[in-house]
């Protein structure tokens, strides 16, 4: 630390704004691109909706521009590919790198009272990583059968099956083909191909940019705290990206082992997820193989369970910190709310098998899961119910971030709720691989996450960049985003009940499911609004980066340390090392403000 | 503004709440039950829509009330308070006391639906016992169809030894699954590809198939909804809208939406085998089953 104590030289463009090792910057790149990747997403989503709205494919104007081989709808294989890469946009581009990568980076050390990350070469790296990912995962829709289409999830042996010849086509003494001829692509599936190799690989550098964050998270947290930051009077943002973080470093190796192993199975033809008879596509058969396919499902999960909570935890973090700010009140139950982020940290180790009930494996086993799973909604519970009793005898500030966690504080109710009824085993058995967990996912990933990012921007936009966004348009915004989007997602519940499986390219074919088809175009027009709405945020956001009300330091009167320093923050975050004197939530105090900031007053001089 | 926010966070809450209410009378709801343990499975839904509509409309109320009460007003301060360990401990104990209920309710429903027998609800004891058995059937999915496996005499001597080889006997079909009311079925899942996943949502079924396994399925259908017509020759629906499908639930490829099957629930065990009588007659008659059986026979 001590390393910069001289004045901050200022960097050349370059190192400033593209190679930059300053957090701040960093945050600021991980936010950015999050933006266009929140962009394609969307639009991959508004397709899936026209899809499933008007199966038969007589859609106005967007017929025209399928390929002729179509016959005038989409093809099966291109709606897969489309779900399959919406997802994967939008929970490995968008709200892992604005939750961890934008929130993280830019507010740990603001917050802690650090100059830096502890390693800023690293976090310059983790950034570096994502770009190689974002380049092959766009290249990937152009690859010969087009991106992958397997699900996010990516289940062998629909995702790995291979062209490889079989051991007994190979001539005697002939190792039998690797990387031959048309063996890249799949029996399976189109998308099951080179599209799918170009999947792991970008998720494979995702997972490591993740890991380079996450690893300097920690160290800086632990290690760069301003003195008097103790562990417990870290704000929930802090401690939310803490866990998150410790939550990844433990986590990510296994889906990293799981990526390399089914890219293995893809480019030289190992066996990892083949079960020993090997498989057969009509009159193709594949090698005997080595492996079994629940294998995947198993490393797959013990991952992407603690991602679901990666993906919600620093939102739970930013929005207890944008309430209490606007609520002007005190965090109720601060270290509650800290022991139940970590419990549901711990205990989302052991839950990983609800996504497995009826996979095969074995049924009592899914009873641990069961009970895990359901012990999981105590330490939401708890959260919930103290944001709630934070709101209460308060006096709120409806600013539009202020709207905006509280948005997320009652999605996660929806959220949380409806994960019970799929964490019940018998229950789940009807629900599992139904529009009722897409409800679910779509609750607490848009409309809880999301709302939290929305929350966290308009909060620290004036911050990252001097400028405050404009309110009127941000409550329009919000006030859209949250009609629209329960228009939009509640009524899938309703299809979940009905029984209307997901990833269907066309439900109509089925007699149980015709008369839920005017559910299915009234959610798609509500959802292309939804959609549309989103461009506010955007333009809001561009515009108030020019035009924006200049911000003060503190424009929300806020407590935490970032809001002691100019916005934006000059390099090295602190011209003078703070002090931290109390907690980060001492509203309603005493005296004529009703905030005392965290940080030891400066001596007049000084002060600002 | 501050009233417009409260009418927003209520009435979008409200509508919501609306619809689960509106939904069952709409139609848009569970379809028609008809297995044995399907009914334990649907009171279990409604025990945790009630415990989840309770809290959902506490904490919905609590919200939109804050949100209406609690505007900043010149001059005051929000209580100045860092919380209560009583209330916390009360809304740690009383969700988790419903909440280890709730788990623990599902157990025999589990148990039942998985083909082991459990002594007692608490502490859990599985004996895996196999249960009584009427009817077994091979069930083989693969892109992007169900193939169907009856066996003569309805159950075969060596069912493990039968569900991997098959008989010559056998009666085959393809997405069109036949037992008959009050059978205790059981059927031998596997696939051929990739994973598919058997739902039978008029049975509140869904057992994925995985590569390489055979997986055990139970269920009995306690309602009937064909009858063999011997002169005619084909069945006849016992009541308009009996119509009960089958379908694929895990993604499996492009044709993945149109793995669509039929259940055929005859009224009686006679009426099925008269069915079956004549399919396999059927069957002899086409010579289907050297064919296929030579390619069954060959994958294995
Ligand atoms: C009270 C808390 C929660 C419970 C009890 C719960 C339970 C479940 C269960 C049982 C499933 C599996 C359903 C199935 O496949 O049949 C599931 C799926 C899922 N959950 Fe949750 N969940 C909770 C909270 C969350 C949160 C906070 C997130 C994310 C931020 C989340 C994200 C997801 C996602 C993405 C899936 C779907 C994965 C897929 O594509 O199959 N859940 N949840
Ligand atoms: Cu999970
Ligand atoms: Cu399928």
């Amino acid at each position: 630390m001590s390393l910069h104590q001289e004045t901050p030289h200022s960097p050349g463009f370059i190192r400033k704004y593209i190679f930059s090792e300053d957090h701040k910057t960093i945050g600021i790149q991980f936010l950015f691109s999050g933006m266009i990747f929140f962009g394609i997403g969307g639009l991959l989503a508004m397709l899936v909706r026209l899809q499933l709205a008007w199966p038969e494919g007589n859609i106005p104007w967007l017929g025209q521009w399928y390929p002729k081989s179509w016959g005038g709808r989409m093809s099966p294989d291109f709606y897969n590919m489309l779900f399959t890469m919406h997802a994967t946009v939008m929970i490995f581009f968008v709200i892992i790198p604005w939750l961890t990568g934008a929130f993280g980076n830019f507010l740990i050390p603001l917050m802690i009272g650090a100059r830096d990350m502890a390693f800023p070469k690293l976090n310059m790296l983790s950034y570096w990583a994502m770009i190689p990912a974002f380049v092959i995962i766009v290249a990937s829709f152009f690859v010969e059968g087009g991106g992958a289409s397997s699900g996010w999830t990516s289940y062998p042996t629909l995702a790995d099956a291979s062209l490889q010849k079989p051991a007994s086509a190979a001539k005697p003494g002939e190792a039998y083909s690797v990387l031959k001829d048309d063996a890249y692509n799949s029996p399976a599936a189109p998308g099951a191909g080179m599209g799918q190799i170009f999947w792991l690989t970008s998720l494979l550098l995702v997972g490591l940019s993740s890991m380079m964050g996450s690893v300097n998270y920690i160290t800086t947290i632990l290690n760069m705290r301003a003195p008097g930051m103790s562990l417990l009077r870290m704000p929930l943002t802090v401690w939310s990206l803490f866990i998150t973080a410790i939550l990844q470093a433990l986590a990510l190796p296994v889906l990293t082992v799981a990526l390399i192993l089914q890219l293995l199975d893809k480019l030289i033809a190992t066996t990892f997820f083949l079960p020993p008879g090997g498989i057969s596509f009509g009159n193709w058969h594949t090698v005997p193989g080595g492996g079994m396919p629940l294998l995947w499902q198993h490393l797959f999960w013990f991952y992407s369970h603690p991602a679901v909570y990666i993906m919600i935890l620093p939102a739970m973090g930013i929005v207890s910190d944008v309430i209490t700010a606007f609520a002007r009140k005190p965090l109720f139950g601060y270290k509650p709310m800290v022991y139940s982020l970590a419990a549901i940290a711990a205990l989302g180790f052991v839950v990983w098998g609800h996504h497995m009930f009826q996979s095969g494996m074995d049924p009592r086993l899914g009873t641990g899961f069961m009970l895990a799973t359901i012990l999981i909604a105590v330490p939401s519970a708890i959260k919930t119910f103290n944001w709630l009793a934070t709101l209460w005898e308060s006096r709120i500030r409806y600013t539009a971030a202020m709207l905006n966690a509280l948005a997320f504080v009652s999605m996660f109710v929806i959220g949380g709720l409806s994960g019970i009824f799929m964490a019940a085993t018998p229950v789940d058995a009807y629900f599992h691989d139904t529009y009722f967990i897409v409800a679910h996912i779509h609750y607490v990933l848009f409309m809880s996450s999301i709302f939290g990012v929305f929350a966290g921007v308009l909060f620290w936009f004036p911050k990252m960049f001097g400028r405050t966004m404009h309110e009127g348009l941000a409550k329009v915004h919000f006030a859209l985003t949250f009609l629209f989007g329960n228009l939009t997602f509640f009524p899938m519940h309703i299809l979940g009940i009905g029984g209307h499986p997901r990833r269907y390219y066309d439900p109509t074919i089925y007699q149980y499911l015709e008369h839920l088809q005017p559910l299915n175009q009234f959610m798609t027009i509500c959802a292309l609004v939804l959609g549309a709405a989103q461009i506010l945020f955007l333009v809001n956001f561009l515009g108030s980066l020019v035009f924006g009300k200049k911000a003060g330091i503190n424009p929300w009167e806020s407590n935490t340390l970032e809001w002691t320093v100019p916005s934006p923050p000059p390099h090295g975050n602190f011209p003078e090392p703070p002090t931290v004197e109390r907690g980060p939530y001492e509203y309603a105090v005493e005296g004529p403000a009703d905030f005392l900031p965290q940080a030891k007053e400066k001596p007049p001089e000084a002060g600002a | 503004m501050r009233v417009f926010w409260f009418l927003l966070f209520a009435l979008v809450n409200l509508a919501c709440l609306g619809l689960f209410v509106v939904s069952p009378w709409l139609g848009w709801w569970l379809p028609k039950n008809i297995a044995s343990f399907g009914q334990d499975v649907d009171n279990l839904f409604y025990l945790i829509l009630a415990a989840t509509g309770f809290f959902f409309v506490v904490t919905q109320s609590v919200l939109a009330l804050a949100i209406l009460r609690y505007g900043e007003r010149p001059g005051e301060k929000s209580r100045y308070t860092h919380g209560h360990t009583g209330l916390e401990i009360t809304w740690t104990l009383i969700p988790l006391a419903i909440l280890i209920y709730l788990g623990f309710a599902q157990v025999p429903t589990w148990a039942k639906m998985k083909y082991i027998n459990v002594e007692s609800w608490f502490p859990i004891r599985y004996s895996g016992k196999n249960l009584q058995q009427d009817q077994s059937i091979c069930l083989v999915a693969r892109q992007w169809e169900w193939r169907l496996r009856y066996p003569q005499g309805h159950i075969p001597a060596d069912q493990n030894q039968w569900a991997e080889n098959g008989d010559p006997g056998d009666l085959h079909a393809v997405n069109e699954l036949h037992v008959w009311k009050n059978s205790q079925v059981r059927l031998h899942l596997k696939t051929e590809d990739v994973i598919h996943s058997l739902f039978l949502p008029n049975l509140r079924l869904k057992q994925d198939a995985l590569p390489g396994k055979t997986m055990p399925v139970v269920f009995q259908a306690i309602e009937a909804n064909v009858k063999w017509d011997p002169v005619a020759g084909h069945l006849v629906p016992l009541g308009p809208g009996l119509e009960w499908e089958m379908a694929c639930a895990e993604l499996c490829g492009g044709q993945h939406y149109r793995m669509r099957g039929r259940l055929f629930v005859h009224e009686s065990k006679q009426d099925y085998e008269k069915w079956f009588a004549q399919a396999l007659k059927n069957q002899r008659l086409r010579e289907l089953p050297k064919q296929v059986a030579a390619r069954e026979g060959g994958n294995r």
